[in-house]
């Protein structure tokens, strides 16, 4: 194991502030969302030069704007260039609702191996005995924490990239612990802005013909500064946010088109990424339309972030689907192997072979202080257990002839077969009269008393 | 005519008046297609080909090719490879300043009488700029872009029907990819009408899987000459395919085919 060592080819891009490479060759410089397991999900990072349309097809809740706000925070936080394209009021808005780190973290800076808050109060309670079986295993969990997501590289590659990693430690720091009970420092925004770290390009919705080609103008500037290839460039990375604004109508969905393909050029031939996030009430039209995948398409990665604010679930708050994930350079996205989350990577190991397995399902639920995206489990009764209710009412236990009448108010642990009831009726026409008592009343309301509480049946 | 094993049969593509229409789907992209046209073609010799890449640069496809076993540059060099840049300049407002470069589209202006002219004209002299004698084959990566850069429908119409009086005149073989979601039904249906082959890749109605990634499905076009060489595949089930890096494992559906 010592003897193998990756090389990392020495002029594999320079280090600049925020950056990681993949995992995977050719080492692609990723860039971090701000949430460690969205990262996951799109294999270790966003890399450079590519987009991310986000979409949020629920009208009552904006997870693309938070999404959004993570981008900009991660930004700020390691000292990359922001430039916020959209209308004047929301980009404002979605600049001043950043979160920010807590205050232990904000002051080292560079610890990505502290533990959130949630993560303290486990591992103080963790002094419980397991059995000696289980405690080789590792703790269930569902999504990709913190502190593991800046270890995701392999244990081999990481013995080549430590002195690296030291580098990258001191530039600044790739995925940030955010909180979301913490808004991000006036004093910040303001001196970002004065250096020229933030900048805005506020789109006026009136001016119909100017405005996409003044939001080209303004990509192609700040990508001119940022370009791989000219002279004069800076040593930062550029993350472009933008921010479609929610008072276009789906008509004007096509004018769009130009200015997403032609930022997808600009993104190509300098060090920047781009997040897109797709206002409501375009998305939901756009989800079947040929518009919408003509949007998609000039994209590298889409996500969806769909949540049901009509039928919430307590275990999740909405559906993440991912239509499209990067993949540049290359035919297969590098996350279909490094992402654990999606689990699709396990396939490849052991003897080589491709068990076809299928991708977990992802849910993403905002807990008090983060965003996470986690795995979907149903439960173990398959999924209904949720839905604890109190049985309908036509619903019977099934008599069964060699049952005695006292045994039919309490409950069998196993499930009631609600299709043997029919048969019931017949076979109990020649029992003895102390069993007739009950088909005689083969409708009446039951309760069905399980151990536990309620019923499931809920259909 | 060959059977479908590990390889798409090439050799008939580049035959003069052919026309290989791919439709992908945004969960099944069919990009590795055309890879495999390209490899396959610059690797045998079979012909010179011309690419028009409306989204994504020559390094993408260099970066792919090489892990098919092709270097575009010693091909490029050779003038067997041709590389038409429909990427950069294509949507940039129209008073931008243009490349001089003549493989590089210049801006469509929608606003211009005949908007898709200059892009006409940069495949012609693209195709002009390649040894006449040898067969050639045009390949398109990602046409529904063209629908919507320009304000009507017609003017599409009218650029693909020069390129198949193009085609007709100077003998080269076309390959089309076209977005099924992202195309208007009525254009798709047009190219259908005017292929000789069509070749449409779907991805698996249960989702996502890690052994599997679409299926693909071949058929003789409208305009297929019966005599003409024709591709034929004999095989009892659908065909499927999985995605590596090094191009698409072709496994029949139901076996362990891609798996054992």
């Amino acid at each position: 194991m010592s003897a193998f060592k990756r090389r990392v080819p020495a002029s594999a891009h320079k280090v600049l502030p925020g950056v990681r490479p993949s995992a995977l060759p050719p080492f692609h410089p990723l860039l971090s969302i701000g949430v460690p397991s969205f990262d996951d999900v799109l294999g270790g990072g966003l890399p450079l030069a590519t987009s991310l349309l986000v979409m949020s097809p629920d009208l009552h809740s904006a997870w693309a704007h938070l999404i959004q706000k993570y981008f900009i925070a991660q930004g700020i936080r390691s000292g990359q260039d922001v430039c916020l394209i959209g209308e004047a009021d929301e980009i404002d808005e979605i600049l001043n609702g950043c979160m920010w780190v807590p205050p232990e973290d904000d002051n080292i800076s560079g610890r990505p191996d502290s533990l959130t808050d949630d993560e303290r109060d486990e591992a103080a309670s963790g002094a419980v005995k397991i059995a000696w079986r289980y405690e080789g295993m590792k703790q269930f969990s569902t999504t990709v924490s913190h502190n593991a997501s800046s270890s995701t590289c392999m244990l081999a590659f990481r013995l080549a990239m430590d002195s690296m990693l030291e580098l990258l430690r001191a530039a600044g720091e790739y995925c940030s612990n955010f909180d979301l009970t913490r808004r991000i420092p006036l004093s910040v925004i303001s001196e970002a802005k004065k250096s020229g770290q933030i900048s805005t390009v506020p789109i006026d919705l009136n001016e119909a013909q100017a405005m996409i080609s003044s939001a080209l103008l303004a990509i192609t500037e700040a990508c001119d500064t940022h370009s791989t290839r000219a002279p004069k460039s800076t040593d930062r990375v550029l993350r472009i946010a933008v921010v479609i604004p929610s008072l276009l109508d789906v008509s004007s969905l096509p004018r769009l088109l130009p200015l997403v393909h032609n930022l997808r050029y600009q993104l190509r031939r300098s060090s920047a990424t781009a997040l897109i996030t797709l206002p409501p009430n375009l998305c939901a039209s756009s989800s079947q339309s040929s518009i919408g995948s003509a949007m998609i398409q000039l994209s590298d990665a889409v996500i969806t972030l769909a949540s049901d604010s009509l039928s919430p679930s307590t275990s999740h708050h909405g559906i993440v689907q991912l239509l499209k994930l990067p993949s540049l350079n290359s035919l297969v996205p590098p996350s279909d192997k490094l992402s654990t989350l999606r689990g699709l990577g396990q396939a490849a190991k052991g003897d080589g072979h491709h068990r076809g397995g299928g991708e977990n399902n992802l849910a993403f639920r905002c807990k008090r202080r983060h965003f996470v995206i986690e795995t979907l489990n149903l439960d173990v009764e398959g999924g209904v257990g949720e839905r604890r209710t109190a049985p309908p009412a036509a619903v019977l236990l099934p008599s069964a002839p060699e049952r005695s009448v006292d045994q039919d108010a309490e409950a069998p642990s196993s499930l009631v077969d609600v299709h043997a009831i029919s048969k019931t009726t017949p076979s109990t026409s020649v029992e003895t009269s102390e069993r007739l008592a009950s088909p005689k009343k083969p409708k009446a309301k039951r309760r069905v008393a399980f151990s536990d509480a309620g019923g499931i049946y809920d259909f | 005519m060959a059977l479908i094993a590990n390889s798409l049969p090439v050799a008939s593509l580049a035959e003069p008046g052919h026309f290989l229409l791919v439709n992908d789907r945004i969960a099944a992209p069919g990009e590795f297609i055309l890879h495999h046209v390209l490899a396959a073609s610059l690797k045998d010799s079979t012909a010179e080909c011309v690419l028009v890449s409306f989204l994504e640069r020559l390094d993408h496809w260099k970066a792919i090719q090489s892990k098919l076993g092709v270097t575009l540059e010693t091909y490029a060099t050779r003038k067997s490879f041709v590389f038409v840049d429909a990427f950069s300049q294509i949507t940039m407002p129209p008073s931008s300043p243009r490349s001089q470069d003549p493989l590089v589209v210049p801006p469509i202006d929608p606003e211009a009488s005949v908007p898709l002219r200059p892009l006409f004209d940069t495949i012609v002299g693209a195709l002009r700029s390649v040894d006449p004698e040898l067969p050639k084959l045009l390949l398109f990566d990602e046409v529904s872009l063209l629908e919507w850069l320009v304000p009507s429908q017609a003017e599409v119409t009218r650029f693909w029907r020069a390129l198949f009086a193009l085609k007709q005149k100077m003998g080269f073989g076309l390959v089309v990819l076209q977005s099924l979601d992202a195309s208007h039904n009525h254009m798709i249906e047009f190219l259908l009408s005017s292929c000789t082959m069509h070749l449409e890749i779907s991805p698996l109605a249960s989702g996502r899987s890690s052994a599997v990634t679409g299926e693909i499905a071949m058929q003789r076009g409208p305009l297929s000459v019966s005599d003409g060489p024709s591709y034929k595949a004999v095989r009892k089930q659908a065909l499927q395919y999985r995605l590596t890096e090094s191009g698409a494992v072709w496994i029949e559906r139901g076996t362990g085919g891609g798996m054992l």
